[in-house]
């Protein structure tokens, strides 16, 4: 682009339209994170089930501790990683990023919920703030597969309200999968395929 | 009659309208992102953004990482009202009210 300076009003608002469509589709693929803590809850929700249905262990809430703190390392190793590419800071990710870090401190104290008044109360909250996230981020992105995500974590958390414990983690593993895991491969499919 | 105002001329110009353009729809930008988007020169884009700078459009910072010098640059509140009323003259011109 050079510096002309006899520009006409059309010619201006050819420019104005271009960049700001530009600088608009400057979004970072950031399944990432979808993939990563996705995983990481439907193995703690899996192993939970297991030890607490099949050996019966007392220690049945040892995995969410131990994969939910390798997973807080693995993110913000990634994050910093990534921060050092980043070439433009868009409104958009700049909300969104403060959104998912007021649900990481939302989770963060519902495990306090959870060990005050027992794991089936803070379980449907963990869904509720879930499908929160997942909502907030798919009506920004405009990206359905989210918003059927968040959709399906509300619905099982209004479900864990009536189930006992061991179906409680069956409910949750199904709001990570649908709402995290499909929807984390779906973004990085599209990001690969250039239609994001 | 149509009100004709005259257009601005720090923006009236092809690159630095496109960066005023760039920069008022993101929280902020670094130089390689300017330069990628523009596909203007280094030379050029240093040139016009010190320009927009020295007028009080946009602010410059300037840092370093991984040892790299780095440029970043935000909008200002007065770049975003020049902007604002560049668009709105260009308007005028086109759809000129009876």
């Amino acid at each position: 682009m050079e510096t002309k300076e006899n520009l006409n009003e059309q010619d201006s608002l050819k420019i104005i339209n271009e960049m700001i469509a530009t600088a608009k589709t400057s979004v970072s693929d950031n399944s990432f994170h979808y993939l990563l803590w996705g995983w990481l809850v439907l193995i703690a929700s899996g192993l939970d089930y297991y030890l607490l249905t099949i050996t019966h262990s007392p220690n049945h809430w040892l995995p969410w501790p131990v994969l939910m703190g390798t997973g807080g390392i693995i993110a913000l190793i990634y994050s910093l990683f990534q921060k050092r590419k980043e070439k433009v800071k868009t409104y958009f990710e700049t909300f969104l990023g403060h959104t998912w870090f007021s649900v990481l401190v939302a989770l963060f104290l519902t495990a306090f919920v959870g060990g005050r008044f027992g794991g089936q109360i803070a379980y449907p909250v963990i869904m509720i703030i879930y499908g929160m996230g997942l909502f907030v981020s798919g009506m920004t992105f405009r990206f359905i597969p989210l918003i059927i995500g968040s959709i399906i974590c509300w619905a099982c958390a209004a479900a864990a309200c009536y189930v006992t414990h061991d179906i409680q983690l069956i409910l949750l593993g199904i709001s990570v999968l649908s709402g995290y895991i499909i929807p984390g491969y779906i973004l990085k499919l599209s990001f690969k395929n250039g239609t994001v | 009659m149509a009100q004709y105002n005259e257009l601005d001329p720090i923006l009236h110009s092809q690159l630095r309208l496109a960066i005023v353009s760039i920069l008022v729809s993101v929280l902020e930008a670094e130089f390689t992102f300017l330069k990628e988007k523009t596909g203007s020169t280094a030379g050029n884009l240093s040139v016009q953004l010190e320009k927009l700078s020295n007028e009080g459009y946009i602010s410059i910072e300037k840092s370093f990482r991984n040892k790299r010098p780095l440029t970043t640059c935000r909008i200002t509140p007065k770049g975003i009202r020049q902007f604002e009323s560049y668009v709105h003259s260009i308007q005028v011109y086109i759809h000129p009210k009876k």
